[in-house]
């Protein structure tokens, strides 16, 4: 019994109880920093779309940016609508580009 | 006492924890309003920019319309069949993004004033980040409301009977003429219209009347005018204008033999030639 008290100690279990803390601690730091990033992302992809919507050529080739004709849902990042001359008439397409994970 | 080594990380952690949830909260509303800021700008801004490059060329073929029937469409027409457009232009954005976004037209407005049509519209844009006016317009570089009421009234003056007196029947020809320039020169006037007309004319004269000092005809004069705009060079119509007037020829004279006879003639008339004339 000395001998597992003495094993036993209180200090490995406080240690113990603390690097499992630091554990979770860091692991929610670095989903902060994901998220972080994402915004970033976000906001990244919604500036370059920003000027491909008014150059008028709204398309992108990313497996996380998507860009669909209409809107339909309000979780989107950019809308653009694209107008051109069809005929005697103004044609008019909606298209949105959303952020999938 | 090793663990209270781990205290000091354990804090470092929780302060890093801190600043990054501070730093989330604001770049993410930033972040969000940026792409606000942007939604609203392609929405309203970029919408009215795209409209303002795809009207000309809209107003530009319905100005040929114009031209190839002034009679019956009118500028107040285009103006509205073009904001017609805009509206279901509009309309098809608003829908298809799911009402995030809808438009409003204020008023439209077109004349013509010298030698140009002026037509803009006033668009309201209404969006979740509030509302935005925006005026869309162009300017054709020819007179399209003037240039319709002008075709009237030049048909008006064409188809006028009128009386001409003359010493022999060989001048009713150039006698005709003249009288249809004078008349055309004077509708054009000093107004500014820039324009070039053609008339072709075939006319058949017979006695109806004679005596000792006097003898008349009457005759019934076909035309065909062709109106076209100078320097419009988007546009290859022209109008055309067909009709018949009766013309009474009086001869101060006994005429013996010559019962029918018949005229034709052609006129090109530049209203700009006209203008430079009179100044």
């Amino acid at each position: 019994m000395v001998v597992v008290d003495s094993l036993v100690f209180p200090d490995l279990v406080i240690t113990m109880i603390l690097i499992i803390i630091i554990l979770l601690l860091i692991v929610y730091v670095t989903n902060q920093l994901i998220e972080l990033s994402m915004i970033d992302y976000k906001a990244s992809m919604g500036t370059y779309l920003f000027l491909k919507c008014q150059l008028g050529n709204f398309t992108i080739h990313l497996n996380h940016v998507i860009i669909t004709n209409g809107t339909s849902s309000s979780n989107y990042l950019l809308i653009c609508p694209q107008l051109v001359v069809n005929g005697s008439q103004i044609g008019a397409k909606v298209y949105t580009a959303y952020v999938k994970w | 006492m090793i663990y209270k080594s781990l205290l000091p990380i354990i804090i470092t952690l929780l302060i890093t924890m801190a600043m990054l949830n501070y730093l989330i909260s604001h770049v993410g509303n930033e972040e969000v309003k940026a792409l606000e800021v942007e939604n609203e700008y392609l929405l309203t801004i970029n919408v009215f920019k795209q409209l303002n490059n795809t009207v000309p060329k809209i107003f530009q073929a319905k100005a040929c319309l114009l031209i190839s029937n002034p009679i019956n469409y009118t500028c107040n027409v285009i103006a509205s069949n073009i904001t017609g457009i805009i509206m279901n232009a509009l309309g098809i954005i608003s829908n298809e993004s799911s009402g995030v976004v809808r438009y409003e037209v204020v008023d439209y407005v077109i004349y013509g004033i010298n030698n140009e049509t002026i037509y803009y519209v006033t668009i309201k844009a209404l969006t979740p980040m509030g509302d935005t006016t925006g005026i869309v317009g162009y300017t054709y570089p020819f007179n399209l409301c003037y240039y319709s009421q002008f075709i009237k009234e030049l048909m008006n003056t064409l188809n006028a009977n009128f009386t001409i007196d003359v010493e022999n029947i060989t001048v009713v020809q150039s006698s005709l003429g003249n009288e249809i320039i004078n008349r055309v020169k004077s509708l054009i006037g000093t107004s500014s219209i820039n324009i070039t007309i053609n008339i072709y004319y075939v006319g058949v004269f017979r006695m109806i009347n004679r005596s000792i000092n006097r003898t008349t005809y009457l005759g019934q004069v076909s035309y065909t005018a062709r109106i076209s705009p100078n320097n419009v060079h988007t546009c290859n119509e022209i109008t055309t204008l067909a009709g018949a007037f009766y013309v009474t020829a009086v001869v101060n004279r006994y005429v013996n033999n010559t019962y029918y006879f018949s005229i034709n003639g052609a006129i090109n008339i530049n209203s700009m030639v006209i203008n430079d004339k009179t100044r």
